[in-house]
């Protein structure tokens, strides 16, 4: 997968715990958990709305694309 | 052992209640298998047993009936209660739970009542269609044959009537239950699984007692047989370990769709394990397909090859088009679970 999620240095920024996050957006914590851990399929544009607007962030700063061949190759120079 | 299979194949949970059934059912069919060893020579035993309760019941009241006038209203109560049984069973289930009455179940106890009573009825005094015939004595001897015929088509018919009407009630139920909400969907899988069961039943009797009775007629027939006698137990043993093969197939594939069933009535639905239910059920009736030719083959080769040695052959082939037909039906559904199942999962890691 290409786009990951990069929830936790936000939250950590914000200082918001992952259960208050929860509540806020409006989903339960294992689907919060599912999100952080980049095992979500999809995220809905009213999901990642709230999170921006809670967040105080653009949908940039979630989400982040890394080409996974990039990634194979600099573990590879390792 | 027995009880072990039934406890295996019937996916019950182990209860006292269930222990004694199946200890019963057991013993039952362990004694038809051996009256049957003893008196029966054809399938018409078969026809017996299913008759059996309502003739025992029959046979109580008329003897009931006939030692005294006591005995006679004892056993006019006894006739109306046990003929009634359905319908109060409903009454007083409906009062219990305090539910508003189903007018079709209603209905349908109402018949179920009427036709029981009609059979016993009918059992009680079995010359009671043929009775004018008494006049003509003459009559009365060339028809008597005809006349025996005549009176157990009845009195199967009306147990086969009954059972029908029985089965088109469940399913019945089965419909109304899924045309309300979807949550009930789940809950009328249930009514599936009598069906279910049912069917398991039967096949226990075909497994233990009918193919055993049919085996028993045909090596009888081979004593008559003038040369040939190996050849003729060598294509009956083909014959019938077909048979036991596309039984046991059978348990396999009721098995199955227990499984799925059992998984609906606790309402899961999209999963892995109802595709890989699908998907075996799909080669169940493959390896039927596939058996049903190959016995075919070697039943008709066998004949061919020996025609000399063979005293009566008898060729035939029937292409099993159901099983095929089947096969894809089931395949094409576990296809159907396998996509549904992928967008289930998509659905439900969409944050």
């Amino acid at each position: 997968m290409s786009i990951y999620v990069n929830l936790d240095e936000i939250i950590k920024k914000n200082n918001i715990t992952s259960k208050e996050l929860a509540e806020l957006i409006g989903i339960t914590e294992a689907n919060l958990s599912i999100l952080r851990s980049n095992k979500a399929k999809a995220i809905r544009f009213s999901t990642l709305n709230k999170l921006c607007k809670i967040l105080q962030c653009e949908p940039g700063d979630i989400l982040k694309y890394i080409d996974d061949n990039e990634e194979g190759e600099e573990s590879e120079d390792e | 052992m027995l009880t072990k299979i039934f406890y295996h194949f019937y996916n019950y949970k182990k209860s006292a209640l269930n222990l004694i059934s199946f200890i019963l059912l057991a013993v039952v069919l362990v004694v038809l298998g051996l009256i049957s060893n003893f008196t029966a020579n054809s399938i018409s035993v078969i026809f017996e047993v299913i008759m059996y309760p309502f003739k025992l019941i029959s046979d109580l009241l008329r003897y009931l009936s006939l030692s005294g006038t006591v005995g006679n209203l004892i056993s006019l109560i006894i006739f109306g209660l046990i003929s009634l049984l359905p319908l109060i069973l409903y009454v007083y289930q409906t009062l219990k739970s305090k539910h508003r009455v189903n007018i079709v179940s209603l209905v349908f106890y109402l018949i179920i009542s009427i036709l029981i009573g009609v059979i016993i009825y009918y059992l009680i005094n079995p010359e009671l269609i043929t009775r004018p015939l008494d006049n003509f004595d003459y009559l009365k001897d060339i028809l008597q044959i005809y006349l025996d015929y005549y009176r157990k088509t009845i009195q199967l018919g009306l147990i086969f009537i009954t059972l029908i009407i029985v089965v088109l009630y469940l399913t019945y139920r089965f419909l109304v239950k899924t045309k309300q909400t979807s949550l009930n969907l789940f809950k009328a899988a249930k009514y599936l699984l009598v069906i279910q069961r049912l069917s398991y039943t039967i096949l226990f009797i075909v497994t233990f007692y009918i193919l055993p009775i049919l085996i028993k007629s045909e090596v009888k027939g081979i004593a008559d047989i003038q040369h040939g006698k190996g050849h003729m137990i060598f294509l009956i043993f083909i014959k019938y370990a077909f048979y036991y093969l596309i039984t046991y197939l059978w348990f396999k594939i009721l098995r199955n769709i227990h499984d799925l069933l059992t998984n609906y009535t606790q309402e899961i639905l999209f999963e892995k394990e109802n595709v890989v239910l699908f998907k075996k059920c799909s080669v169940l009736f493959l390896i039927n397909f596939i058996a049903n030719l190959t016995y075919q083959l070697i039943y008709n080769a066998y004949q061919l090859i020996f025609k000399n040695y063979i005293q009566n052959i008898s060729l035939s082939f029937d292409f099993p088009l159901s099983s095929l037909v089947l096969t894809l039906v089931f395949y094409l559904l576990a296809l159907w679970m396998h996509q549904s199942y992928e967008i289930y999962t998509e659905n439900k890691l969409t944050i």
